[in-house]
């Protein structure tokens, strides 16, 4: 699962206030790509992500990944360098979660993620 | 929207186009228009209010009898079960049905104009932009002139229609601009689009030119379509031998010959009691089987097709068919999909998932940043935050094998409200395929009104466009399904009355069957040990 497909995502489990960002816990299985960077794709992206979201997640990877995951400026700045386009593409785009876990923010549910595929499914219980 | 490249084929007369859309589409093929076209300059007018007498539900069901349709209760059911579904097209018997407007619904059948608007377009824009961008014209002409009001009523002769015929062509002559000059002009338009949709051989191509020039002889065909037809004193066909030579001006060089099945150009006639026209059809019917433009049946064409960026959601989408398709799309878009079913099927589904993306990487290295991504989640539960998506596009469950039709009815509510707490407000667009549209189309209203009463009177807390863009049967394999197309209105959603609870009841229906699934298993494994 791609960081992008992540910003979307919320927790439903009964108790959470906002549900988001999910955290992604220490450990997981990481793998970093390298795609050519599309630059309008990545324009047309930042104007759909929760972008506090996408910097805690992001900021979150890095305390273990530091070499491979660039850092992302706090703010959305008003002019975009090649560069920073460039981080935004890695960061969207090439860093996929393989196996660990997604995290609820609200109640702590561990959410498992095996071949890249995440299991969202709640329990009668957690609705 | 897309960015449309300026063509040299643009210029600064407008060429004259004359669409017949099925009434109730009228909207969608305006906004459509104007939005393709944004960059050019475009002039769009109804012609009159072109309405027959036999625009009622006793004429259409009459029209059903004579067919012997054998899904005619799904469609009237659909049709008139009391609440609006846009436009109806059924391939094989060539009729559409449009929606209930003031409780009033409309039909069109191909070789007659019940049912349809004539919509007037006067554009620049290139031809390609129009044959192969602009959605919901269905048939389309290239105009010749159109002749509104006139009065041309049934109860003429022969004679005395051919004389009202020559008479407007006449006057033509007299006043404006000479007839044969915009005859020449809708050639010059229908050869533009032959060039740029038609997809013929260049030696084909090259021999139309020809024939254009006059160095060899075109072959045509000249087709009437109109309204209760047996109600006139003449057939179309005597109408039109009559015609010909007043319609279809002499042309330099070699002259034009007659045949109705090979021919290379079609000119249509439409006839009203109220308006007439002539034009040239813009679409390669005798290429596509139906003969000509008065027997074709060209379907209403409304999907709207991926932007740039889209986010696309499946939300039943098995190993994920739709979202890997998404990856060979002409635009860049991402995917999400999910299923119940990827607990058992993850495996699958990411093996699935590395080749369709490897085949990707293969097939347009440049474009390596779409991608599709999945998970397992319950559609009526939906992992997202609120307005992430831009298009929903999936196949839902049906037929007895996934869901049984109790369990339908009782999941697509809680399904909805999440595919319209999903969608984006205003952009959101959703496509179907589904077994019966009558409970989709309903859910729909549903959410809108909050209750389960059909109202159609549209308000600004509107969650779901309707009527719908588009509702139309599709053969699978034998098997009949339908295509609903809606977009997604301004409302913000509403959660329903104890959506929670009753999600909770289908979690947990679904884990006491798993747990019983379960424990047939260990026991069957268990009797096996034992013997």
């Amino acid at each position: 699962m791609r960081l992008l497909t992540h910003n979307f995502l919320q927790s439903n489990v009964k108790g959470t206030e906002k549900g988001y960002p999910l955290g992604i816990e220490r450990g997981a299985e990481l793998s970093v790509e390298s795609s050519p960077v599309n630059r309008n794709l990545v324009l047309k992206m930042l104007n759909k992500v929760d972008y506090s979201a996408l910097v805690s997640i992001t900021n979150n990877l890095r305390e273990e990944r530091q070499e491979d995951i660039p850092e992302l400026p706090p703010s959305l700045p008003e002019t975009l360098e090649e560069e920073t386009i460039a981080n935004y593409h890695k960061v969207l785009f090439d860093v996929q979660l393989v196996n660990g876990f997604l995290v609820c923010p609200d109640t702590g549910r561990k959410f498992p993620v095996k071949d890249g595929i995440p299991n969202m499914i709640l329990h009668e219980d957690e609705i | 929207m897309a960015q449309v490249p300026a063509s040299s084929e643009s210029h600064t007369t407008l060429d004259r186009y004359l669409a017949l859309i099925p009434r109730g589409l009228e909207h969608a093929a305006r906004e459509n228009l104007l939005e393709v076209l944004s960059d050019f300059s475009l002039r769009l007018k109804v012609v009159g209010e072109v309405v027959s007498d036999n625009d009622n539900i006793a004429h259409i069901s009459n029209v059903l009898q004579r067919k012997k349709d054998k899904n005619k209760d799904i469609i009237m059911e659909s049709c008139f079960g009391g609440f609006a579904v846009g436009s109806i097209h059924e391939n094989k018997n060539n009729w559409s049905v449009g929606y209930i407007q003031q409780s009033k619904p409309t039909w069109s059948c191909s070789g007659v104009i019940h049912g349809v608007v004539w919509l007037q377009i006067e554009t620049n824009a290139p031809a390609h932009l129009i044959a192969n961008r602009v959605r919901c014209l269905g048939p389309i002409i290239a105009l010749v002139n159109i002749w509104e009001p006139i009065d041309m009523p049934a109860s003429q002769s022969l004679e005395q229609a051919v004389a009202s015929v020559k008479a407007l062509v006449d006057s033509d002559s007299q006043q404006e601009g000479d007839y044969s000059q915009a005859f020449l002009a809708a050639r010059t338009l229908w050869f533009r689009h032959v060039q740029a949709a038609w997809n013929l051989p260049e030696e084909d191509l090259k021999a139309l030119d020809n024939k254009l020039k006059g160095t060899a002889a075109m072959k045509y065909r000249l087709s009437c379509i109109r309204s209760d037809s047996e109600k006139y004193q003449y057939t179309r066909q005597q109408l039109l031998a009559q015609t010909a030579g007043i319609v279809v001006p002499k042309v330099q060089g070699e002259p034009w010959t007659v045949d109705l099945t090979k021919y290379d150009l079609e000119v249509v006639v439409l006839a009203h009691p109220k308006a007439l026209a002539v034009g040239i059809a813009l679409r390669p019917y005798q290429h596509l089987g139906v003969k000509s433009f008065a027997t074709g049946a060209i379907p209403p064409d409304v999907t709207a097709p991926l932007e740039p960026g889209d986010v696309v959601l499946d939300p039943c989408a098995g190993v994920g068919t739709i979202p890997m398709e998404v990856l060979f799309q002409e635009q860049d878009a991402i995917a999400v999909g999910g299923d119940i079913a990827l607990t058992g099927l993850g495996g699958v589904a990411a093996e699935y998932s590395t080749r369709a993306h490897a085949l990707r990487r293969e097939r347009y290295p440049s474009h390596s940043a779409r991608y599709a991504d999945q998970m397992a989640w319950d559609a009526t539960c939906l992992p997202l935050r609120d307005a992430t998506v831009d298009v929903l596009v999936s196949d839902l469950p049906f037929g007895v094998q996934c869901l049984s039709k109790a369990k339908l009815d009782s999941v697509l509510p809680l399904m909805f409200s999440e595919f319209a707490r999903v969608l984006r407000p205003r952009t959101g667009r959703l496509v179907l395929l589904c077994g019966n549209c009558v409970p989709i189309v309903r859910v729909l209203h549903q959410l809108n009104t909050g209750k389960d009463s059909m109202s159609s009177a549209a308000t600004a807390e509107d969650i779901i466009s309707m009527p719908c863009d588009s509702v139309f049967p599709v053969n699978i394999g034998g098997l009949m399904a339908w295509v609903v197309i809606v977009k997604r209105d301004n409302g913000p959603p509403r959660e329903l009355p104890n959506y929670k609870d009753r999600v909770r009841k289908v979690a947990g229906k679904r884990e006491r069957i798993e747990r019983c699934k379960a424990n047939d298993k260990s026991t069957k494994k268990r009797g096996v040990h034992q013997s």
